[in-house]
């Protein structure tokens, strides 16, 4: 270990020491009742638990090289400084009522970078850390993990509230499937983290809602600029070279497939251009949903003219296959979203049936671009999303506090695609998944579906130690993720949870891709003041 | 003239009911003579039948006007013209089902339609069986009652012949847990349980709480649904009333010794007489007891205390309410809220079985406190508020 890392170790096991041990702190430091400031350290570490390597072409070296993978994956070290002011407008105009201001930052930093020894992602810190080690410095974190992470203003006249700001728009109904939930994209840096609040990308957004009725709210949406979903190896340097190549420990085959094709894995270099919507009128994104109680049917409906939440690699020549290809464009394109949801929670009097809630989701999704064949040049797609999920407490009459179940089943089905494929090659009638390593056992068909299943428990009085196990099926690839995670609150400061990851499946699935990615991983959560 | 003779009329009622005396204080109470007499140093003798306690002002936590009217005090709920859930006779009160007592000793004491909504702080501490603690959370919690065709603007045409009362909590502190909440819709009919959301930051949804959690703990403390907002009966419960007595406490337990949180002025019901309820799961239902005996004074319709027995008749918990009343709660325009109002007040857990206990009492009180008709929207939940007065 270098001089810096073994400091920057040091220092980093004194501040867990001290937030477990060391009783201080508290209350969020309030200057008066209307401002209020809050600080909290949040760690997580991933460890791998396999002994693999896998292969990637060198960019420098225009060869393939085999490498051991890492065992520490991630070691992210966030704090989180929250400013909250009222502002007290109803003094000024009564009519425009109490309006705050938040402010959240989230400086970040990855401590695996400090460990050049072991091989990831340490090893290629070069390449990496512009992008995935730290957010005090450049831009582009910016776009997906930035130091100002959320900041607006809410502002809620009678019968309205708006939030204008830099912020996150949950819809639907859905755990973990996202089919209307995509006006935040996704930081993908982890795909196994849970809280949505960790990887979705906040947007800059005017959040419009008027509430006609008691239950009833319209919600009106104009989001000037557009960010996209991110992942490891989607970056490139200046010259549009895939710096990233498959040195980020979650990095999809997908995506590591064409890395080493654009870095020559066939001879040729292909750089990537990035072509990103700029203008924040006739670019922007707008949405517009209307929810409401009918019979107790919490239902929404939702409409939203977007762009791909991924960027889309457009060969400038048409194909991928083509000898005239020289380029890549990387951009989104425009799309509709259009469905709804809606829960309903049984209470009719029956034992048995009371306290079952049912949800549903359901989108089509208009103009999106799926890579078809084993060539996989991208075409215009139309596909139906649906979820349906079940919630009940299981165990009732067995234990003191029983077991929250949540099952839900998912699907995605292609019910348009355009005839002109431009040479997708074999297998035309398919679309590669993220774990196409260039086989036909990574191509999904039109239908693809899987489920999830979701525990939770508490125990001890205040429930202060929590289960979880979270499962997912995929039913055409039959591939595996399982979660099982138990958290500990050591005090009101100070939270721990150990948890791991475990995939099973081939290794083109989109789940089994990750085996040599099962791990364990430990957090720690200690609010500062 | 008209004016001056209403003003004249509601200054006398206002004195009746701020004043109550011995002359107030009912003669029978369940079918036996009720008396109280005066004695030495602020004491009082109260006889009810046979029976007999000693009322003395030595609990540092009585406020000032229950310190100084002493079980007479409770006369005041009993005073002919106030609005349900104190509209009848205590001969009618001593005849109500078991049932229908139980909900106005608590879901109608706790969430009194008589006021348009109220608001407060629930401070919930979390202590373990050494005395030390182990957590403290505070919630912001909004609630309304709606029986009586009262505050119907705050519901929608679907729910207002089904819908009892609603309450929202928010969670403030720790930060952990900062900004979850969710809301409860509770109903008239006795086959429906109360429905339930949850808000949880992490996700930024509002997501229908897989019920039916009425005897499922509340997030984080020691206490259940059925203790904080599942307060009517409950379809899954047996309610029967097993007798009569006359209230005494034993300072020894945990909540009514003299100096038990001294800072948290209220008042118990030592000279009540309180109906016994006793309530047991139906035949074929899976409770967290097996037997539940709950206190409920016939003055001021007020939960006294409960204790929780197993299967077995082993003690599993003990709950003390202390009463608290409008003497240390404001209106919205900064004037003094009538005494007669109520809000939940404090509770003193005790946790046979794990030896952890809970100490709990509101703050921060707001009757009436001017609530928009949205205000127990999901929507809201979205907001996270983290201060009472966020809906002005």
């Amino acid at each position: 270990m270098n001089r810096l890392g073994r400091t920057a170790s040091t220092v980093r096991w004194l501040i867990v020491v001290s937030c477990i041990a060391v009783p201080w702190a508290g209350h969020a430091y309030q200057l008066s009742d209307d401002v209020e400031f809050r600080a909290a350290y949040r760690g997580e570490n991933y460890f791998r638990t396999t002994d693999t390597d896998h292969t990637f072409f060198d960019l420098r070296r225009n060869q393939f090289v085999t490498e051991k993978n890492g065992i520490l994956m991630s070691q992210r070290n966030e704090l989180r400084l929250d400013a909250e002011i009222q502002l007290h407008t109803e003094q000024l105009w009564p009519w425009l009522g109490r309006s705050r201001a938040f402010v959240q930052l989230r400086p970040w930093y990855d401590s695996a970078f400090n460990w050049p020894e072991d091989a990831t992602p340490a090893k290629h810190q070069r390449d990496l850390s512009p992008f995935w080690e730290r957010n005090l410095r450049g831009n582009l974190a910016n776009d997906y993990d930035p130091l100002f992470r959320e900041y607006y203003l809410d502002i809620a006249p009678k019968g309205f509230f708006f939030r204008l700001g830099r912020q996150i728009i949950p819809w639907g109904k859905s755990d973990g499937v996202y089919m209307l939930d995509i006006i935040n994209p996704f930081n993908l840096r982890n795909p196994t983290i849970f809280e949505e609040e960790n990887f979705k990308i906040p947007v800059w957004a005017a959040n419009l809602n008027w509430k006609p009725t008691i239950d009833s709210n319209l919600q009106v949406l104009y989001i000037p600029h557009y960010f996209s979903n991110v992942w490891g190896g989607i970056n490139v340097d200046r010259n549009g070279r895939s710096v990233e190549m498959r040195s980020h420990p979650w990095t999809y085959n997908i995506v590591g497939f064409f890395n080493d094709f654009y870095n020559g894995e066939f001879g040729f270099k292909v750089p990537v251009e990035r072509q990103l919507p700029t203008d924040p009128i006739g670019d922007a994104i707008t949405g517009l949903r209307w929810g409401d109680t009918v019979r107790r049917v919490n239902y929404t409906i939702n409409y939203l003219y977007t762009w791909t939440p991924s960027l889309i690699d457009f060969p400038d020549a048409g194909s991928f296959l083509s000898p005239n290809l020289k380029r890549v464009f990387r951009r989104p394109v425009r799309e509709h979203v259009v469905g709804g949801s809606a829960d309903y929670d049984v209470n009719m009097g029956s034992e048995w049936l009371d306290g079952t809630v049912f949800r549903v989701e359901s989108a089509f999704t208009l103009g999106d671009q799926y890579y078809k064949g084993l060539v996989g040049n991208p075409v215009d797609t139309d596909h139906w999303g649906v979820m349906a999920g079940i919630d009940k407490n299981i165990l009732v009459d067995y234990l003191e506090r029983p077991v929250f179940a949540s099952v839900q089943y998912w699907h995605d089905l292609v019910i348009d695609v355009g005839k002109n494929c431009h040479g997708c090659g074999p297998l035309a009638g398919k679309y590669q998944d993220l774990g196409f390593e260039g086989g036909s056992v990574g191509l999904r068909n039109a239908y693809k579906s899987l489920m999830t299943l979701y525990l939770y428990k508490t125990f001890l009085p205040g429930d202060t130690l929590i289960g979880e196990f979270f499962t997912l099926y995929e039913l055409q690839f039959a591939d595996w993720w399982v979660r099982p995670k138990v958290t500990y609150k050591i005090n009101d400061l100070t939270t721990v949870a150990v948890g791991s990851n475990i995939f099973a499946g081939g290794k083109q699935t989109p789940y089994g891709e990750w085996k040599d990615n099962t791990d364990m991983f430990v957090e720690l959560r200690r609010t500062l003041f | 003239m008209k004016t001056l003779m209403t003003m004249v009329v509601g200054a006398a009622s206002l004195l009746l009911a701020t004043a109550a005396s011995a002359a107030d204080v009912p003669t029978t109470i369940a079918g036996k003579a009720y008396s109280i007499t005066p004695g030495a140093g602020g004491s009082y003798t109260v006889k009810w039948g046979d029976d007999s306690v000693t009322w003395e002002p030595n609990k540092k936590w009585y406020h000032e006007p229950f310190k100084k009217a002493g079980p007479t005090y409770y006369a005041k709920w009993t005073e002919k013209g106030l609005p349900f859930p104190f509209d009848l006779s205590m001969e009618e009160r001593a005849k109500l089902p078991a049932d229908e007592l139980y909900d106005r000793c608590i879901a109608w004491h706790y969430y009194g339609s008589y006021m348009k909504g109220g608001a407060d702080m629930w401070n919930n501490l979390v202590v373990k069986p050494d005395g030390s603690l182990r957590e403290k959370q505070y919630f912001m919690e909004h609630y309304m009652a709606f029986n009586g065709k009262k505050n119907l603007e705050f519901l929608t045409s679907e729910e207002r012949d089904d819908v009892s009362h609603k309450y929202m909590w928010i969670a403030v502190e720790p930060q952990e847990v900062r900004g979850q909440g969710g809301v409860t819709t509770d109903y008239y009919a006795r086959e429906k349980r109360p429905s339930d959301t949850l808000y949880l930051p992490t996700v930024r949804k509002v997501r229908r709480l897989a019920g039916s959690v009425s005897k499922q703990f509340f997030p984080a403390t020691i206490l259940r649904y059925e203790d904080v907002s599942h307060v009517r009966a409950l379809p899954d419960l047996d309610y029967k009333i097993v007798g009569h007595e006359l209230y005494k406490t034993d300072p020894k337990i945990h909540g009514e010794g003299p100096n038990d949180y001294p800072q948290i002025t209220g008042f118990d019901g030592i000279g009540e007489v309180a109906a016994i309820i006793e309530i047991t799961p139906k035949p074929g239902v899976s409770w967290w007891y097996g037997k539940r005996k709950f206190w409920c004074g016939l003055q001021t319709l007020a939960f006294l205390h409960s204790e929780e027995l197993d299967e077995k008749g082993a003690p599993q918990r003990y709950v003390v309410h202390r009463i608290r009343n409008g003497v240390d709660a404001k209106l919205p325009d900064g004037k003094q809220a009538p005494d007669w109002y109520f809000y939940w007040g404090a509770l003193w857990v005790d946790d046979k079985k794990s030896g952890f206990k809970g100490d709990m009492w509101a703050s921060d009180m707001l009757f009436d406190p001017e609530f928009p008709t949205s205000i127990f929207s999901n929507e809201n939940l979205l907001r996270e508020p983290r201060q009472l007065g966020w809906w002005k």
